[in-house]
């Protein structure tokens, strides 16, 4: 990667220009393809989770729908103005991508829909997310679901943390198959976001969990956040 | 690699097992045994480099413990099969990974060891979060808590009711866990009711002085097809694995 985008300092001792010289080197990065998007298909897609992630790009087109851009390190997420808060360690990566290999681990997508106060995430679990033999680890579908509820809750409320999640494990989830994780905020008490969440095979005919969580606003930069983090 | 030689072995054995009968099927497990006592597969819930002076003093106290036979060791692989006797019964998918065992880098994944003590029905987890769990900058991502957790509480479960699958989980987040601290998860079984299973868990800081997070869980017992009782044989085979240092 390019020069780290925290404060540096001139033998001289100034810092203001390298900083902002930093910062434009890490935009125009950005924009080069620096960090790479996984939210977009692979060859490790199976048909369904292709049919589906194509269904909802259609709805993307009137504006409702945003797929939104997901990286392997949560600091790409973040809008630029925010970065220098955080000291970018090279060696971390966002939880979600941290299985290299294609398909093996979280495939996923998200797509929000700001007016509902919605965000749905297509799944397909691949074969390092193993628990019980063939199916998904209970981790990796909490994990999923903390990941869709919580994106909602951003979008809703800026920066937010998980103060509580609940889920129901109804029918387990196979290798391979792809389900839609559907999360809504269901309301805003001060501070807290209450939301709830259903993941559903494609076919819609079965019920694999569902889920309420309560999330904690941290601070009220909400407008901010909502522009920058989706395209 | 032995393991290579031995799973050669194996599939040729196989392909001889679809036109034998018993006796080749007898030898296939004979074969697996032998080849895990040569040490086949790699037990990963024991000292490596990655593990801070934290995760270390606190795996010698566990260990301590394990000597007047109240607390055991779990032994810890990649594959799901590997922890279940009788693994005949499923077909082995070499390309699948046990979730907490999915990130090869030394010390960027879970890093962890659990401890049962049968007669408290409990079972304690020591957990180092590694960089490539990162959720908020710096943290431990919300869902590899959720992971870390739902695997203690259902190695409890699986201790006291045999074959079990996870109901219900419900998680106070209370403080993040910063990546590469070292917590406690601590996990207990509250009741057993017909075939539901109540449990709950606390995960803290080592000093005891934070707690990161509450869980209670609810394991329902189903029986699956032969009905083997997972959880025994589990004991069984912590009593065989031999209790030494790393």
């Amino acid at each position: 990667m390019g020069p780290r985008g925290g404060i540096s300092r001139c033998p001289c001792g100034r810092k203001l220009l390298t900083v902002c010289l930093s910062r434009s080197i890490q935009a125009a990065g950005s924009q080069l393809g620096q960090s790479k998007d996984y939210a977009l298909p692979n060859a490790s897609w199976s048909q369904d989770m292709l049919d589906l992630y194509n269904r909802f790009l259609d709805m993307t087109k009137d504006g409702l729908w945003k797929r939104i851009p997901s990286y392997n390190n949560i600091l790409d997420h973040i809008p630029e103005s925010m970065k220098l808060t955080y000291e970018k360690r090279k060696d971390t990566r966002l939880f979600l991508r941290s299985i290299d290999a294609e398909g093996a681990g979280f495939e996923y997508v998200m797509f929000l829909n700001t007016s509902e106060k919605r965000v749905v995430c297509l799944f397909q679990p691949g074969s390092y997310l193993e628990g019980h033999p063939g199916f998904a680890h209970g981790g990796s579908i909490a994990t999923i679901i903390d990941s869709t509820i919580g994106s909602c809750a951003i979008s809703v409320a800026g920066k937010v943390m998980t103060a509580n999640l609940s889920i129901d494990y109804v029918n387990p989830v196979p290798l391979g198959s792809v389900v839609l994780v559907d999360s809504k905020a269901d309301k805003v008490e001060g501070r807290k976001v209450f939301l709830s969440c259903k993941m559903q095979s494609v076919d819609g005919n079965t019920l694999h969990a569902e889920a309420t969580a309560l999330f904690i606003q941290l601070d009220a930069t909400k407008a901010q956040k909502q522009q920058a983090s989706c395209q």
